[in-house]
């Protein structure tokens, strides 16, 4: 298959299927076609993926188009999570037809936007340019929005609100990045079209002025930051995550967010190289990301909610992403590990979380308690999620994090360490306090039995099996292809990323 | 001339920050979005190309004629007239505003643009029209008011990319402008979803999400 | 000799402005409208008739209208006409100019305060509040001609503004000119500022504070506020229309035509609108202060 055919057919099968959903005529129809163009789109894109690990990065449409390490991650990754999220979308939907609460519209609405979304986050992870980069996240926000309010009501519409005002000022603050990084580039002796192609840009870093470019950085960091839910630009993350279904939630904690940050890692080597490797990017998000934890290491204390404590804990773990990403070295490769972990563990969560939920009518935290004795899976599933989400051992989460921890007591930050340490010790007694009477506690409120299905228990246990081996044994050929892509972040010839792993060398 | 347009769309901007009416809000931004129409046009006078004009003309229709009379169909449709209460009055906001255009200015003479750039004024229009959008968001209580903060803050950034010789592929403006019209688009049905369930499109009833 | 000009001018034909002022109003309604002449007849009637002086003024009362015309009068020697130099001219007159009106202004409020009514004092108060506004426009605004011409004297300030300078930096002279237009108007109690012609507490600033002068008194104030037309319109006049041919017929010729356009106008302007709410004109001269900034910014 030529590159150019791998990536329409990426791009178009799920957008496709969502244009095709609209004119099915019973809700089960329309999910099922815009799923089944996501089931198809993962055999191309594992292609894809296998040819860059083994050949290289390949480039499509004069370069506009290209896939390299780390793109490659972020997409195996993304196809982790869609997977899971649309098999759990077909559980949790499922549910709610017998029960009669999904209209018509609501399941055109959900199924017209779901594999599109899927589409958009793609063309973020496969442009060289780095403003179709920026169309594709414009367009995630656009296309997401309107699944956040799929069941329309006052708290949803205000979350959608909230959403769509702050995200669409962080894309402008991105767009205004890309522009000026565009401007960076003025004595490139390329035509306008080459002008904004990160290979191109990253190849005469040499001819970039300094002064645009770091502020095409901030701009930038800020701008996606917002989309990525770093504090303090993550207020429409508690709210949207917690309103949207949990199906939305899912891949909204668990990729979109990822995506955020991967157009933020397009723009740090840049920044770096330009700037003689200074680690003045670096600061900027060590500073973001250890601020991230803490801030929402402070609002965990206090939620009832127990979507809204997984949306902070979904910026907890950006912070922690980001951290790693400014701490550099070890910490890349950590950091890189790290959005796997977190988005497994988190799509867990909010599966769990959502199926609950419609169990029990309600996602109050005290309304919630008793969970194994309602359903072994998901309680098991909530339980189990939310302890790997703060760091239990022997899960891979704990090894990234430990990584990052080690990457800062390496370069002696022992601020960066404390700051780390106290935020991940608050969120960890504050998680425990909610989960442990949610899943082990006496029932309290009136319950609907969930049967246990087949689907029900891959869906719990796929995450947690890859967790648990992956937090015991790092295969090699994970660990090589996570190397090469913290390589492409991390240009700076001194930092051997593979120091230091558990299960390589030492 | 380009000097001209862009104190122009200066103006304007601090015209929006002053006034409190809707009709006028949406008015404003129109005359802004025709302004930075011939602006896209007049900076490339010297290498007129179809996509370049192309350029121009859609922002052009966009900006000066579409979402003008989109909003205007949105204010018919929610029954809302005048900002109830800002939060930041006429003068105040007039002085922030010049306050803010003072700082763009000297902003944007520590951040050279390259070259032979056709006014030393673009980025400092700019960073004053992102401030004066971003200000109309967080100064106003009225839903359409923050959509118009929008608007002018996705002007700012227009300016730039079109104000240099140095711009960005064609392809990369055409689709913010198109991203802009969904964005527009969403928000009108938002805001309908929000008048009907909230009776009215005040956000500053939006707190029930709180903590 | 040529110096001399100016002033002379100004103090002939200032009245004159006026008159056209009243013309252009009466032809826009369809009236034929008083002659030309006829504040220089009104003058004349003034000038003759005796005044009445109530017992609780003091000598401030009758200080206002002689200390507002000789200061108008000594203003005019610091006008240059376009590139012959004023009578009189060092650096920083500019400012001596702002200052000396607003001194005019303290001495009429004083005067107004000074019979104890309470319709001359809302009138004294309005108009301090609105000169709180307006001065800062007209300062800033010539700043920014001084800026633009690098010197604080009129003189040469005039002088270097020509139509080179104006093809180099339009935006920020037109701004400058838009400011001091509407400083021009609210100076000289114009709609949409003030209605000049109205006696109702509703539309009045300027009116009421000499309601209670008569006779003499009355003439100097008419006389003096023609003056003050003539002035703030020379400096106007001077700023838009840069004809720096160095002959004094062509200069002057030029001088008074566009003031005759500047008179006309104003009275299109009085014409067509409607004085603005009181709570608006405020906005407006901040509008105008803006303007005048952001001309002094931009260079």
């Amino acid at each position: 298959m030529s590159n150019e055919m791998i990536f329409v057919s990426m791009l178009a099968i799920p957008i496709l299927a969502g244009i095709v959903s609209q004119f099915a005529s019973s809700q089960r129809a329309a999910v099922h076609i815009s799923l089944s163009g996501v089931f198809l789109a993962v055999p191309i894109c594992c292609h894809a993926i296998y040819n860059v690990f083994r050949h290289g990065r390949f480039f499509a449409f004069s370069d506009w188009i290209f896939i390299d390490e780390l793109s490659a991650w972020h997409l195996a990754v993304l196809l982790a999570v869609f997977t899971l999220s649309s098999l759990f979308a077909m559980v949790y939907f499922g549910e709610e037809l017998r029960e009669r609460k999904l209209s018509i519209q609501q399941a055109k609405t959900f199924a017209g936007l779901w594999s599109p979304a899927m589409a958009a986050m793609m063309l973020v992870l496969i442009s060289n340019n780095l403003g179709i980069m920026w169309v594709g996240m414009e367009a995630t926000t656009l296309l997401t929005s309107f699944l956040v309010c799929m069941r329309i009501t006052r708290d949803s519409l205000e979350a959608t609100w909230k959403y769509m005002l702050i995200c669409s000022v962080g894309i402008g603050f991105a767009f205004l990045g890309t522009m000026l990084m565009r401007l960076a580039a003025k004595d490139l002796p390329l035509d306008p079209n080459q002008a904004l192609l990160w290979t191109n840009l990253m190849a005469h870093t040499a001819f970039l002025s300094p002064a645009l470019v770091k502020a095409a950085f901030i701009f930038a960091l800020v701008g996606y930051g917002t989309k990525a839910g770093l504090a303090p630009m993550h207020s429409w993350l508690p709210d949207a995550h917690s309103k949207a279904p949990s199906p939305v939630s899912a891949i909204f904690s668990g990729f979109m967010l990822n995506t955020a940050l991967y157009c933020i890692m397009r723009y740090i080597p840049l920044t770096e190289e330009t700037l003689r490797h200074s680690g003045w990017a670096l600061r900027f998000l060590t500073g973001f990301g250890l601020f991230s934890i803490l801030m929402s290491a402070a609002f965990i204390l206090f939620q009832h909610d127990i979507k809204r404590f997984l949306a902070y804990c979904s910026v907890e773990h950006i912070g922690i992403i980001a951290l790693g990403l400014g701490l550099g070295g070890l910490g890349t490769f950590a950091a890189l590990f790290h959005t796997l972990n977190h988005s497994l563990s988190k799509s867990l969560a909010f599966f769990s979380a959502g199926r609950l939920g419609q169990s029990f009518g309600s996602h109050n935290i005290e309304k919630m308690s008793g969970s194994m004795q309602v359903s072994p899976i998901w309680g098991t599933g909530i339980a189990a999620s939310i302890l790997v989400l703060i760091g239990i051992v022997p899960f891979s989460l704990f090894i990234s994090e430990f990584q990052i921890l080690k990457a800062a007591v390496d370069s002696s930050r022992m601020l960066v360490v404390v700051g780390f340490l106290i935020g991940t010790g608050i969120v960890f007694i504050g998680a425990l306090r909610y989960v442990l009477p949610m899943a082990f506690g006496k029932i309290s409120a009136p319950f609907e039995p969930l049967p246990a299905r087949k689907l029900d228990a891959f869906l719990v246990a796929a995450p947690l099996l890859i967790l648990l081996v992956l937090g015991v044994w790092m295969p090699k050929p994970l660990q090589s292809a996570l190397s090469r892509a913290a390589a492409i972040i991390q240009t700076s010839p001194q930092a051997s990323v593979i120091q230091g792993i558990p299960g390589g060398k030492p | 001339m380009l000097d001209l347009l862009i104190i122009l769309v200066v103006l304007t901007n601090l015209r929006l920050l002053a006034t409190s009416r809707i009709e006028s809000l949406i008015s404003w931004t129109g005359v802004q979005g025709l302004l930075l129409g011939g602006f896209a046009l007049l900076s490339r006078w010297a290498h007129l190309a179809p996509d370049v004009v192309l350029v121009g003309i859609t922002a052009f229709t966009l900006k000066g004629i579409v979402f003008p009379v989109m909003l205007f169909k949105l204010t018919k449709a929610v029954h809302s007239k005048r900002e109830a209460d800002p939060y930041v009055g006429f003068i105040a906001s007039t002085i922030i505003g010049l306050l803010a255009f003072i700082a763009s200015l000297w902003l944007g003479e520590r951040l050279p643009l390259p070259g032979n750039d056709m006014s030393k004024l673009v980025l400092p229009a700019t960073l004053f029209s992102i401030f004066s959008g971003l200000f109309l968001i967080i100064s106003r209580r009225n839903a359409i008011s923050q959509v118009i903060g929008f608007l002018v803050m996705e002007n700012g950034t227009f300016m730039l990319g079109v104000g240099t010789l140095y711009y960005a592929p064609f392809l990369v403006e055409i689709g913010a402008l198109l991203d802009i019209l969904v964005a527009v688009l969403i928000w009108s049905v938002l805001i309908r979803f929000m008048n009907r369930a909230f009776h009215n499109i005040d956000t500053q009833k939006l707190t029930h999400l709180k903590g | 000799m040529a110096v001399f000009i100016h002033p002379l001018l100004a103090l002939v034909f200032a009245p004159l402005l006026r008159g056209i002022i009243n013309k252009t109003k009466a032809l826009f309604a369809g009236r034929r409208g008083p002659p030309l002449l006829q504040p220089y007849y009104d003058l004349a009637k003034l000038l003759r008739k005796g005044a009445v002086y109530s017992e609780t003024t003091s000598w401030l009362f009758r200080a206002g209208p002689l200390v507002g015309l000789s200061i108008c009068a000594l203003c005019l020697v610091f006008l240059p006409l376009g590139n012959f130099p004023a009578c009189i001219s060092f650096e920083g007159d500019l400012i001596l100019i702002v200052y000396l009106l607003g001194l005019m202004r303290f001495f009429t409020v004083l005067a107004a305060m000074d019979t104890g009514s309470a319709f001359e004092g809302m009138g004294a108060s309005r108009e301090m509040t609105f000169s709180a506004l307006a001065e800062p426009t007209l300062l800033f605004g010539l700043a920014a001609a001084a800026r633009k011409a690098g010197s604080f004297s009129l003189t040469p300030l005039m002088r270097e503004i020509t139509p080179e300078m104006w093809q180099s930096s339009a935006p920020s002279l037109a701004l400058v000119i838009a400011g001091l237009f509407l400083v021009f108007l609210a100076e000289n109690a114009r709609i949409p500022i003030d209605d000049p012609t109205t006696h109702l507490e509703l539309t009045m600033i300027h009116e009421v504070m000499i309601l209670d002068h008569g006779g003499v008194d009355l003439g100097f104030i008419e006389y003096a506020s023609s003056l003050k037309l003539w002035i703030l319109g020379s400096l106007i006049v001077g700023l838009a229309v840069p004809v720096r041919s160095g002959n004094l017929g062509i200069d002057l010729a030029s001088m008074l035509a566009a003031l005759i356009g500047l008179a006309v106008l104003i009275g299109i302007i009085e014409s067509t609108m409607a004085r603005f709410r009181m709570c608006k004109v405020p906005q407006l001269l901040v509008g105008a202060c803006v303007f005048t900034i952001i001309g002094f910014l931009i260079q």
